[in-house]
């Protein structure tokens, strides 16, 4: 799992691994650059909403599953 | 699950990269066509009668709010994570250029020194570069 610089947690380097896909296949399906998945993954970046839900949707998860935030939020 | 192979539509990056190289290849142009009005301007000792040079000149001054508009098209292809690292970006250089503005100004009134304008926009290019590099590479070393 991977921390945000405000506490967010993310589960997306582990679901794009279990979905097999490469961070750049990845980029190309959520139509962003390869850097931002990087970005996001290694939780330099806290996706928009939009973003976040492209990502729930392409994993056929929910967003609160992906992203974390441990309470720290609140 | 997920199908591979070429996509339909070039990349966003790609698309990016496209209207980049245009901005390039513009900003060579509007160079040339400032270098050949110089030199025309320089031979017929700075006269304003002739047409070729008035015409280069004019030229010239359109050409930045050609590169301008190039690079927020290239700006609105961009994706989020890259548009915040533009905005950051610009935000740093426009501080860092009004204060050496600012400081310019105490030189100019104080030492009577006439700071050259380049400079400023030399600084604030710098300041723009120094920020999307400084941007790109935090983004690479994240934390795991």
């Amino acid at each position: 799992m991977n921390e945000g610089w405000w506490g967010v947690n993310n589960h997306i380097k582990a679901l794009r691994a279990h979905h097999n896909l490469t961070q750049a296949e990845l980029a190309e399906r959520l139509d962003v650059s390869r850097q931002t998945v990087n970005a996001l993954e290694t939780g330099r970046y806290d996706p928009s909403l939009p973003l976040a839900f492209k990502l729930a949707r392409l994993f056929g998860q929910r967003i609160e599953e992906i992203f974390n935030d441990d309470g720290v939020l609140e | 699950m997920y199908p591979r192979g070429k996509p339909a539509l070039p990349s966003r990056e790609q698309r990016v990269l496209k209207i980049i190289w245009a901005v390039i290849a513009l900003t060579l142009f509007a160079a040339l066509v400032g270098v050949i009005a110089a030199v025309i301007r320089s031979r017929s000792q700075g006269s304003d009668q002739d047409f070729l040079s008035g015409f280069l000149v004019g030229v010239f001054g359109v050409m930045p709010f050609g590169i301008a508009l190039f690079l927020y098209a290239a700006y609105r292809q961009m994706d989020e994570f890259s548009q915040q690292l533009q905005e950051k970006a610009c935000t740093f250089a426009f501080v860092m250029t009004m204060l050496a503005a600012s400081a310019g100004f105490v030189i100019a009134s104080g030492f009577k020194v006439a700071l050259p304008l380049w400079s400023l926009y030399l600084l604030g290019m710098a300041a723009y570069a120094a920020a999307v590099i400084r941007g790109s590479l935090a983004a690479r070393g994240g934390r795991e």
